[in-house]
């Protein structure tokens, strides 16, 4: 632990004077409130009191206007018959599924009168274990996505369903009948009842064929295994039972395929245990910065067309294969990787996420070399997440072209935006006789197809799923259908004369193979139904020799890298606000998709960070404008604008996917922009290719980036602030006992305190976040607004930094400007004891509560802002507009909320709101509550049943959204709860502790394993304690814990 | 209003009881039989329409005035079926052979008054008829009070005037006699008195405001018409009828819920007719339901009831019933003020804030009666202690942070 030199971005670390300037204060200058417009006019006009009277006197006759109005007459109207289960006030959960395009989580969904508001991670599922991602907690707003399609539709015109089944019906067989071509086209699809229909109907259909293609491409892996092990298939992964992660290119922990399942599993290897302090050691080989490079203890950044080599060198080295050329930098580092996988024979794990077939060979060589295979890697249940073929939609485009396909039915696909070729596919469309689109939107594709047969959202709809083989799920609705819209398996059925709905379908197919009777209402309730591995042996052959061989020479010229944002990922979900407005977890810019690059490569083209503060800013906003640039890759080209990314290797450009698009909607329409164009099909690695050029235009563009507001200081010298602790596993004793003496002088000083001292009865509530664990992907954050209704503002006012999350996640570099180390803070309101926001408060809106609840009195507020001013950790959000549609005078303020932020105010999407928590309007100030409404119902249900309050009956959505448990919430004097053991943990301390405000937000320090060589620490030893029983059994740790009380290491500077 | 209401509805009352006095011979069997027929015929049978069993007006003519066979018909009915009366039987087919009880107790004389009450009834329909002539006189009440200000205010007119006229004449004569007379300046005219009078009004005025501004949205007292006559008093009064019953989620959720129609169908599929207003009001609930009352059978889908909202809370308060009925053990009166004597429901309490904190402040913990509250370990033990030296110690909501901002706005 040491006081590193931490900064957000180019910006902090240059100093430059306009950050200095506006890092003091909690607000950007000149916002255009209407005080300020005020403030304009009485400059202007000599005689200001003129102007109080005019407003005075409006103030009173609306006033008045209002008073006179009456009370309107209020309306409840009860149900005719209520259903049994419904208790009106009461939520109700319902355990269904998330399955996206192969996607998957296991999920339970919680429903306030019939009406989904909140998704949760189910606990029985052992794939993803009670942990969500962002998407899925942002999925419930698409159901209520003002952009959906509403009924069935033909060439653009609304028709019946019935009329479209039986139009359907006659020209498939015609086209049939004269031994017409008919191919499904669909995302992967893993549910065993969709694949039992799809393969009736290709047996009835003798022409059909049915092809999976997925928008982002693992074709390569799935063909790369096909040639190592003779399976088509993804094996699954134990990152738990991993001592060393070497990870090639793959965001195991963001996009790459299952992350939610292997963020829980990369934590509990993850996780210290002072007492026994043992870690896994990961080393990410990338061409961009991941959010997974980020949690890494070692990232190389090397070229896109030196990943291969790159893996062919530790296989080399390895087992003394064919040597490689690589530059020396590189492989010293690969040196020390092998020095340490070869300790961890069985107990390491090589991924990769290249779409490279060749490179996924030699990772298979590397995996089956280090013995991983049967402990690390499985094939005994084989992941059916992703399934898709490039090669047969190749094949698919080139017969479309040649006009022999007569019928298609594209499913849950967007090939129009987001394939390789899409401008072929789309040509070759027109001459299909028959194309049918099964999609919630009219997407790109769907706007060209002839018919479109709306599906219903996964929250509508029953149905299953298949992720892994073995482990069953189901997905049932949690409402009913908001539109005409039918679940597409019901039009095949109806296509083969079968006369029955979809659920029926399920529970039969369910009934006659996995549920015989009345286990099928056990799986129901259960959400998932898991039946025992069958072990299954496959050979390895080995074909990394020739793989080898057919590695490309390393590019010397530009290159660029197309990769996924946590947040849009392939782009399906651009209508989705929450996640638009989600900062990226390396850059935190939003609403838009950019050109990363390194500073020196800007600086090689021209732009220099020293424009930064040369450039002069608009009036209204914070950000800076930044340079675009032209970049043509191949015989495309695109402008947008550069964001530097320090960490990004020389020569390399890194462009988002899934923004650009045309038919999201009005949210995800036009952000940003396309480049699923810029990508070459063939070509050995599909997400990079060689840039022809890059000019910079001279035209300038506006980025909303959160980094640089709200920001803390970190570098004051008087002060030293303690904003971020970190550790590394060799030191870890010394930099405890550090922690333990710095702390124990800020408890000395803090007893000089003015403030009295708050005696708590009973409960104090208080919040854990383990920094060691948190990999940024911004889950809670997502889930913090679904929770607590936080408003949307949209690009234009992001600009003029006024977002309003309660959560958000700080991201520091430290080090190395060209290989910078990467810290992910989480930060909420620290309810603190002694609260500066507190004290300053003219109309004490702001108080205390006997439960150590910084309470915000939204009513009281009359939105002075002084809290937010004198708040050290700026987590105080104004409401500066009135995002939700509600004020009492309503549609005074709707000129400057943008459209995209205006969908919030739909009275559909409003749908969506928690009926438990105020919607907040213009003019107060909000923050993170704790979640107080769950407290108080965890309080009432245990008064209810007759009980005292136990550890975990109040848990923050924050903490149940974390894939990677990281976040602890509970009462600290409850000497049994998890939340008193971590907030008294050896690594625990409090941000700022030196101004003594007694936060209730507790952190654990980050531990990085650096600098020390794995064979010192014996990792046989230290990664026993992970075994898979242990891994997310909670409450087994803690007994863990339990067992063996430490007393002096519990006291070190208690903050209550 | 509701005064007036209920007098002029007991006197209609009153006027039928005494048109039965003199249209029958035999008052005081209909009296005695009116009470017997409640007592243990009502919940089968109606005296002028079907029920679960036949409509018992003209009985004795069904029967061909044989009064022996009705009295041993109702002692045991089966007895009477299986000695094969003709019409005893036909009865028993037509009601899908649904057996009456028996009735041994009843005498002779006890079934005639039964039969003499039945043959006297007539439906209520005049009642409320009755109550909504109350209603408009007690409009005119309220025109009368208007009349009278307007009187006082011409009065007051007149008076201002004539002082004026008196004044003008008065100067007039003065200056004719040529006369200037010195008078001292009116105290109105007086600093002290324009200061204090500008203060008076500036306070007046400031607290007329406040107070006006805080009443804003408040409905104290507010009792609209409701779609339906649904009367608490008869319910929740007169039948005993538990406020759970009906508002089934008071005790477990946030609302207490209006229940839903089927609720009022548990009781009303067979309590066709009301005291009060007869089939009109309880012709609605089938209509809302679906309820085919001939066919006894849900024959439609039926619509929802719009009720008013009486009890309205802003956007920003959370309340929960079930944390005051089942945790604090609150009646429901204490909020809802007696409830089983409201005709017609009005609200009881401000639901002001001062209100519920008032009520934080002085209610007592239920310390012994909840487990939840074993938590708080310091409370037990400052009780014992004063327990011990016979102190009166009272923990009450507002100690347990019931005046805090986020318990209840969040």
């Amino acid at each position: 632990m040491s006081h590193n030199t931490y900064w957000r971005g180019i910006e902090e670390l240059n100093q430059t004077p306009e950050f200095i300037e506006n890092k003091e204060g909690e607000f950007f200058g000149t916002d255009l409130s209407p005080l300020d417009l005020m403030e304009e006019a009485k400059s202007a006009q000599p005689t200001p009191r003129r102007d109080f009277l005019k407003m005075m006197g409006f103030s009173l006759t609306a006033a008045t206007l209002a008073a006179s109005c009456e009370i309107p007459v209020r309306k409840v109207v009860p149900y005719i018959v209520r259903p049994d289960e419904l208790v009106p006030g009461k939520p109700n959960y319902y355990a269904t599924t998330f399955a996206d395009g192969g996607d998957y989580c296991a999920i339970v969904v919680k429903t306030r009168e019939g009406r989904p508001i909140k998704i949760e991670g189910n606990t029985r599922s052992t794939i993803t274990r009670g942990g969500t991602s962002a998407k899925v907690q942002a999925s419930v707003l698409n159901l209520y996505d003002t952009a959906r399609l509403k009924n069935a539709s033909k060439v653009g015109k609304a028709i019946e369903w019935n009329v479209a089944d039986a139009e359907l019906k006659s020209t498939l067989d015609t086209i049939v009948a004269a031994n017409g071509q008919v191919r499904l086209l669909s995302s992967s699809i893993n549910s065993p009842s969709t694949k039992k229909i799809i393969a009736d109907f290709l047996a009835k259909y003798p022409t059909a064929k049915h092809i999976t293609r997925d928008a982002i491409s693992y074709a390569a892996m799935l063909d790369a295994n096909q040639k190592s092990f003779g399976v088509r298939a993804i094996p699954s992964y134990s990152f738990q039972k991993a001592a060393v992660i070497v990870s090639l290119g793959a965001d195991f922990l963001g996009t790459w395929i299952s992350p939610v399942e292997y963020s829980k599993q990369y934590s509990s290897g993850r996780r210290i245990d002072t007492k026994n302090p043992a870690m896994s050691k990961h080393i990410q080989i990338e061409s961009m910065f991941s959010m997974t490079g980020a949690n890494a203890d070692e990232r190389i950044a090397v070229k896109p067309s030196e990943m291969g080599q790159a893996a062919a060198a530790i296989l080399a080295k390895l087992s003394g294969g064919p040597s490689v050329t690589i530059s020396t930098e590189v492989d010293n580092k690969i040196n020390a990787i092998v020095a340490e996988l070869k300790l961890a024979q069985g107990k390491s794990l090589v991924v990769c996420g290249v779409n490279d077939s060749n490179i996924q060979i030699i990772v298979n060589a590397i995996n089956n070399q280090l013995g991983n295979y049967g402990n690390t890697v499985s094939f005994d249940r084989t992941c059916n997440i992703k399934q898709g073929s490039d090669a047969e939609f190749a094949t698919l485009v080139n017969e479309m072209k040649s006009g022999t396909i007569q019928a298609l039915f594209i499913i849950d696909s967007n090939p129009v935006y987001d394939a390789v070729n899409s401008k072929e596919f789309e040509a070759a469309l027109k001459s299909v006789k028959l194309s049918v689109s099964f999609n919630e939107y009219n997407d790109e594709t769907t706007a060209v197809c002839a018919y479109s047969l709306p599906t219903s959202h996964f929250l509508e709809s029953w149905g299953d799923a298949e992720p892994y083989t073995g482990l069953y799920s189901i997905q049932q609705p949690t409402i009913t259908q908001l539109f005409k819209t039918r679940p597409m398996q019901e039009t095949f059925l109806k296509l083969m004369g079968v006369e029955i709905d979809y659920y029926t379908y399920v529970k039969n197919n369910w009934q006659a193979t996995l549920t015989p009777g009345t286990k099928w209402l056990v799986a129901l309730s259960d959400g998932v139904l898991e039946l025992p591995a069958a072990a299954k042996s496959v050979s390895f052959v080995d074909n990394s020799a020739s793989a080898i061989a057919a590695l490309p020479a390393i590019n010397k010229n530009k290159e660029v890298v197309f990769y996924e944002k946590v947040s849009i990922g392939d782009g399906k979900y651009a209508n989705n606000p929450w996640l638009q407005e989600m900062p990226d977890p390396i850059t935190k810019c939003v609403w838009d998709n950019y050109v990363l690059m390194s500073i020196a490569m800007g600086e090689e083209l021209g732009i220099t960070t020293k424009k930064f503060g040369g450039v002069s800013r608009d009036k209204d906003d914070y950000e800076y404008p930044r340079e675009t640039v032209l970049v043509k890759v191949g015989n495309n080209e695109i402008t947008l604008p550069v964001i530097f990314q320090p960490g990004l290797p020389m020569q390399t450009i890194a462009i988002a996917l899934g923004y650009g698009r045309k038919n999201a909607g009005i949210v995800g329409n036009e952000k940003g922009a396309n480049v699923y164009n810029m990508l070459t099909a063939g070509t050995t690695n599909l997400y990079s290719n060689t840039v022809a050029s890059i000019t910079v235009t001279g035209d300038m563009y506006k980025v909303a980036q959160t980094q640089t507001h709200h920001v803390l200081s970190t570098d004051d010298e008087t002060t030293k602030r303690s904003i971020i602790r970190e550790a590394t596993l060799k030191t870890l004793e010394k930099d405890v006992a550090r922690l333990k003496i710095e702390r124990g002088n800020n408890a000395i000083a803090a007893k000089e305190s003015l403030y009295p001292v708050i005696e708590y009865k009973a409960i104090k509530w208080g919040l854990n976040v383990d920094l060691n664990t948190c990999t940024g992907c911004g889950a809670c954050a997502i889930a913090c607004h679904s929770e607590n209704n936080v408003a949307v503002v949209g690009k234009s006012e992001v600009l003029r930094i006024h977002e309003m999350h309660w959560m958000r996640i700080d991201r520091y570099y430290q080090g190395d400007i060209n290989n910078p180390k990467v810290i992910f803070q989480p930060v909420m309101c620290q309810h603190c004891d002694n609260a500066p926001c507190e004290n300053v408060c003219p109309v004490n809106a702001s108080n205390h509560s006997s439960e150590g609840i910084n309470q915000m009195a939204y009513n009281r507020c009359i939105g002075t802002r002084y809290c937010a001013n004198n708040c050290p950790y700026k987590v105080r959000r104004f409401n500066w507009l009135d995002w939700n549609n509600n004020d009492s005078f309503g549609g005074n303020t709707d000129m400057y909320v943008s459209a995209e932020a205006s969908i919030m105010g739909d009275s559909l999407t409003r749908m969506v709101l928690n009926p438990d928590v105020t919607v907040r309007s213009r003019g107060v100030i909000e923050k993170c509550s704790f979640c107080v409404q769950k407290i108080q119902e965890g309080k009432l249900v245990a008064k209810l049943e007759n009980r005292i309050l136990r550890d975990g009956d109040v848990k923050s959505a924050c903490q149940t959204s974390c894939p990677t448990d990281a976040i602890t919430f509970g009462n600290v004097l409850d000497e049994t709860s998890k939340v008193y053991e971590k907030s008294n943990d050896a690594l625990a301390y409090t941000m700022l502790e030196e101004i003594n405000v007694k936060p209730a937000v507790t952190y654990m320090m980050k531990v990085r394993n650096i600098d020390a060589p794995l064979y010192e620490m014996d990792p046989l030893k230290a990664i026993v304690e992970h075994d898979d029983e242990a891994m997310h059994d909670g409450e087994h740790e803690a007994a863990g814990h339990e067992a063996s009380p430490s007393g002096a290491e519990g006291k070190v500077g208690t903050t209550h | 209003m509701h005064i007036a209401k209920t007098f002029i509805y007991k006197s209609f009352q009153l006027i039928i009881l005494f048109v039965f006095l003199f249209v029958s011979s035999h008052a005081q069997d209909i009296v005695a039989g009116e009470k017997i027929f409640k007592a243990n015929c009502a919940s089968c049978h109606y005296p002028d329409k079907k029920g679960t069993g036949p409509a018992l007006k003209g009985a004795l003519t069904r029967w061909n005035g044989d009064k022996e066979a009705i009295y041993s018909w109702v002692k045991n009915s089966q007895a009477v079926i299986k000695s094969g009366n003709p019409y005893a039987v036909k009865l028993y087919e037509e009601y899908n052979k649904s057996v009456m009880t028996a009735f041994p107790q009843l005498s002779n004389a006890d079934i005639d008054n039964v039969l003499a009450y039945v043959e006297a009834y007539k439906p209520k329909v005049v009642a409320d008829a009755g109550a909504a002539s109350g209603v408009k006189n007690a409009k005119k009440d309220e025109g009368l009070n208007w009349n009278l200000l307007m009187l006082c205010g011409v009065l007051l007119l007149l008076v201002i005037l004539l002082s004026r006229t008196t004044t003008s004449l008065e100067t007039a004569v003065n200056n004719a006699a040529g006369e200037t007379i010195y008078e001292t300046a009116p105290f109105y005219r007086a600093r002290w008195f324009r200061t204090a009078l500008s203060i008076f009004t500036f306070c007046l005025i400031g607290y007329t405001t406040y107070d006006q501004a805080a009443a804003l949205g408040r409905q104290k007292d507010y009792s609209p018409e409701q779609p339906i006559k649904f009367s608490h008093e008869l319910h929740a009064g007169t039948h005993q009828i538990e406020c759970l019953y009906c508002h089934s989620s008071a005790d477990k959720s946030k609302v207490s819920s209006v229940p839903s129609t089927n609720i009022c169908m548990n009781c009303h599929k067979a309590i066709q007719e009301g005291p009060q207003y007869g089939t009109t009001e309880i012709a609605k609930i089938y209509d809302a339901a679906g309820w085919d009352v001939d066919k006894q059978a849900y024959t439609n889908p039926g619509h929802e009831i719009e009720w008013v909202r009486i009890h309205n809370l802003p956007d920003h308060v959370y309340f929960n019933h079930a944390q005051h009925v089942t945790a604090g053990k609150i009646k429901c009166q204490k909020c809802h003020g007696e409830i089983q004597t409201m005709e017609k429901v009005a609200q009881h309490s401000s639901l002001s804030m001062g209100w519920c904190i008032n009520c934080h402040r002085e209610t007592e913990v239920q310390f012994t009666e909840n487990n939840f509250y074993k938590m708080y370990e310091d409370y037990h033990h400052e009780l014992e202690e004063a327990k011990k030296d016979g102190k009166s110690l009272k923990i009450t909501e507002a100690n347990m942070g019931g005046e805090e901002c986020m318990k209840c706005h969040y």
